[in-house]
């Protein structure tokens, strides 16, 4: 234990920490600082950006004193519509007529006041002072404006580049509910939630992260429903993220998990605005990525997984027989094989006589034991699947009939596999697609291998052996601190009314305790 | 944080007891109870556990004296420093040599019934890392997994007996108490081991969120086995006598072979199936207890490390026994033994009143 604790010595710590200390990135060292004359704090910029094609430079003078002015923005960020219309042409034609109009000019030293009052119709600006600031701002699609005599710089907003338009969500499509998805853009997505929520306690609030990429990263909670010691937690956590790129939300959510020895996502990932704020009305607070179409959900019950929105437009029994249908299929996406591979080596006798005749029958032709059989099979179908996930839709569905006829039919008449055990492939393959929550179908596929190999060697002992450890991993994980298996572990009867059932809409008058909101009243209707 | 959880709920308690008392023996009690009681062995089971809940109460209520402390603590406190440490080491053994006892009932039963040709060190070995980690995951991990398994295991026990209510012939239960009330109750004191492992309840007091209702909590988890393992003897009884009972090695699965559903052939196995796990939550409880108790007789707190020192103590416990009969001395002991650790919480709970340790007026001092 010494050992251990000796390499985690604070002064090897400070040894790492300096190494990663941020670098100047150019080979100039610049002094950070602006002054009060155009040329230098042009040069400035030009220290940064002038190998980059991108970077738009704009020199041009302001009215009869001919005031140095300098634009600065990044091709493909800005509206150039804006930049010409609203910021060009007022400074540089609307001020000269004004000029004779009035028959005075404009003095230096009001020159920046009147720009701001009277000549930009820009709706949103800013001012700044310091260099890396404005810079930041140039990179995320503002304009920089210069002018001469000035130490600070004003920062008009004209972002606009080329994104997605809202389509369909296409990992999470329903037959019942709304058919907008998140986009790339975290101003879209937060949009989208304002829209479906007018509350003004409502907070989205927006932080940096990424030493390089600078992301923006927004989080929203609704005040006085969700726990402020969750929002803290969050904040810690986001706030110890120290790395180059913050590339997608499923990327940041690996870096603030609670546990990640585990095939199973603590957080929910959706791509579903609907779902999103239903989520925050339990008291749970929402991570939006800038440049990822995808929200987190925090915290998460293992129960989550299996809910859809369109659960909630269904009438209660129809929606009750959906969810408890995808519960047992996620109980044969995982089990399925390695209780067939156990029954059939271990104990033929659990099955009707005549059934376990005829799979003795079927498999009189098939050189493999069934380990083996199965193996092959279950390998062959994530094969299917993954190049079916790769490949454009057209090319997709050849795979898809190839695939079915392969492991179909010519499997099985090549003596390669039994039919049963293509029923059984299949049934796994379908089931594990029922679960509405893609990551957490994924992980609950994985852990199909290492079962069905504890199915060879142990048979139905080492398949409950199995069901009791995954039951005590699914206890143990931690969703930021909150339990994963509630309602079911901790037992929370009053929860079990959004469980394996979905109980009626009226009688769901309480929030979901495991986020612990603080206003735990949702309905207030007979 | 606002109405969190800050310990063990009061249906966890219930749980965590239940399926502690549920466990190994329940494969095997109707034979001990015919062997003992002959006709009248669910009513000597019924009497044992009324015994058993008569005691967790005494349990609870010494705890109740010490709302902070678990058994190791409190006994020093009121055995004074060398006694109180000599109890917690009889507490340890005690625990292990239950959990190895089980551990090797288990890995024996399950040779016979559900895998004939697997070396019993492989099954044991198996069954002892799925313990390690349950109770590495600590207190909450362990009654959480309770709560989970609860439901299916009582559903398949309810199922059994639910099933063959309808072969039981009252005909056999006309010779009843035929030798008076007296053998019954001696041979209520030789099935007290079906419901050992409600010692527990020295353990969870401090982690119990509702420290109020632990006694109703409490209480209400050793009544559940009461009921399961009386319904069960009954009806064993009821359907093959008791002759046939005492024979049969382990009863309950004939009982359960009995059940012919269409697509089941054998309903027995299922029930060897789902009987793993209680015999898995009675191994977590003793484990937990006695590298709880190790640590804390040492004077430390983080029982972790302890759990490794002890797995394979337990192991080699379990594989010593050469043969069945050994086995069977080794359950009486445990059977006895396991009583009268039990009973001690009687005397215990007399001394702490003359000496007036613990109870409100200390607690509120603390």
């Amino acid at each position: 234990m010494k050992i251990i604790k000796r390499n985690k010595n604070p002064k090897n710590k400070e040894v790492i920490g300096e190494r990663q200390k941020p670098q100047p990135q150019s080979e100039d060292r610049v002094n950070l600082d602006l002054s009060k004359n155009l040329d230098e704090n042009y040069e400035k910029f030009q220290a940064f950006l002038k190998e980059s094609t991108d970077a738009v430079f704009r020199r041009f003078k302001l009215g009869q004193n001919k005031i140095s002015c300098a634009l600065i923005y990044i091709d493909g960020l800005v509206e150039k519509e804006v930049v010409h219309n609203s910021i060009l042409r007022p400074m540089m034609s609307n001020v000269l007529e004004y000029e004779a109009m009035i028959e005075d000019v404009i003095k230096p030293e009001e020159a920046y006041n009147f720009i701001i009052d009277h000549v930009i119709s820009v709706a949103e600006i800013k001012e700044t002072e310091t260099l890396d600031e404005a810079m930041l701002l140039v990179l995320s699609g503002e304009v920089a404006l210069i002018i001469d005599g000035y130490d600070k710089l004003i920062i008009l907003s004209a972002r606009g580049w080329s994104t997605r338009g809202l389509s369909d969500p296409q990992s999470e499509s329903v037959i019942r509910g709304a058919r907008e998805g998140f986009t790339e853009t975290l101003r879209t997505n937060t949009a989208l939630l304002r829209r479906k929520c007018k509350d003004p306690n409502m907070v989205i609030r927006t932080i940096r992260l990424g030493r390089r990429s600078k992301t923006d990263v927004a989080y929203a909670y609704i005040k006085g429903i969700t726990n402020p010691r969750l929002i803290e937690e969050l904040e810690e956590r986001l706030s110890k993220v120290d790395i180059d790129l913050i590339a997608s939300a499923g990327h940041l959510e690996q870096l603030i998990q609670d546990n990640s020895l585990t095939p199973l996502p603590q957080m929910q990932v959706t791509e579903r605005p609907d779902k999103t704020i239903a989520n925050l009305m339990e008291g749970r607070i929402i991570v939006l990525v800038d440049n990822s179409p995808f929200a987190l959900t925090i915290p998460t019950t293992f129960a989550q997984f299996f809910q859809s929105p369109e659960d909630y437009n269904e009438r209660w029994i129809v929606s009750s027989f959906i969810r408890f249908i995808r519960w047992a299929a996620s109980f044969f996406a995982v089990f399925t094989p390695a209780v067939y591979i156990a029954v059939v080596t271990y104990h033929p006798g659990l099955i009707p006589t005549r059934l376990a005749l005829s799979i003795a029958a079927a498999r009189i032709g098939v050189p493999f034991p069934s380990i083996i059989e199965a193996v092959l099979m279950e390998l062959t179908i994530e094969l299917l699947r993954e190049s079916g996930a790769r490949l454009p839709k057209g090319i997709g569905q050849t795979i898809g009939i190839v695939g079915g006829l392969v492991i179909g039919d010519a499997a099985v008449n090549a003596g390669l596999t039994s039919p049963i055990m293509v029923i059984i492939v299949a049934l796994t393959a379908i089931a594990s697609f029922v679960i509405p929550t893609y990551s957490a179908a994924i992980g609950l596929r994985t852990m199909r291998f290492p079962l069905m190999l504890i199915a060879a060697t142990l048979g139905l002992y080492g398949v409950m052996l199995a069901f009791i450890f995954i039951n005590i991993h699914l206890v143990s994980i931690k969703s930021f601190g909150m339990n994963y298996m509630t309602p079911q572990a901790p037992t929370i009867f009053n929860d079990m009314k959004d469980f394996v059932i979905r109980g009626p809409a009226r009688k769901m008058k309480k929030r979901p305790v495991q986020s612990y909101p603080i206003d735990m009243i949702r309905m207030d209707m007979e | 944080m606002q109405n969190q959880q800050k310990g063990l709920s009061n249906f966890q308690v219930s749980a965590l007891v239940t399926l502690s008392a549920v466990g190994m023996i329940i494969i095997s009690i109707p034979r001990i109870a015919a062997e003992q009681a002959g006709i009248d062995g669910a009513l000597a089971v019924f009497l044992a556990g009324i015994l058993s809940i008569i005691l967790a109460g005494v349990i609870i209520t010494l705890s109740k004296r010490f709302p902070t402390k678990t058994v190791i603590e409190y006994s020093q406190e009121i055995l004074g420093k060398l006694f109180g440490k000599v109890y917690g080491i009889i507490l340890v053994l005690y625990s292990i040599t239950v959990l190895s006892y089980i551990l090797r009932g288990f890995a024996d039963a399950l040779k016979v019934l559900l895998l004939p040709r697997t070396p019993l060190e492989i099954t044991m070995i198996c069954m002892l890392l799925v313990i390690l980690y349950c109770v590495h995951g600590g207190i909450s991990t362990i009654v959480r997994t309770c709560e989970i398994f609860l439901l299916p295991l009582l559903l398949v026990i309810v199922l059994t007996i639910f099933f063959n209510l309808s072969e039981v012939q009252l005909f056999r239960y006309r010779s009843s108490l035929s030798n008076g009330i007296t053998p019954v109750f001696k041979a209520a004191f030789g099935v007290t081991t079906a419901y050992l492992g409600y010692e527990i309840l020295f353990f969870i007091l401090p982690f119990i969120q509702d420290k109020e209702k632990f006694m109703i909590f409490g209480i209400r988890g050793t009544v559940l086995p009461v009921l399961i393992y009386s319904g069960l003897v009954f009806v064993m009884i009821g359907v093959l006598g008791p002759t046939t009972t005492s024979e049969l090695v382990y009863p309950a699965i004939h009982l359960a072979r009995q059940i012919g559903i269409e697509f089941i052939e054998r309903f027995d196995i299922l029930f060897i199936i789902f009987w793993i796990l209680a015999v898995f939550t009675t191994l977590t409880s003793y484990l937990y207890m006695a590298s709880f108790s190790l640590t804390r007789v040492l004077g430390m707190r983080n029982y972790k490390p302890f759990i490794l020192i002890l797995l394979p103590l337990c192991y080699v416990a379990s594989i010593l026994p050469q043969n069945i009969s050994e086995i069977n001395m080794i359950g009486k002991i445990v059977n006895y033994v396991g009583f009268f650790v039990a009973l001690s919480s009687i005397p215990l709970l007399i001394i702490a009143v003359i000496r007036k340790k613990g109870g409100k007026a200390n607690a509120e001092k603390e």
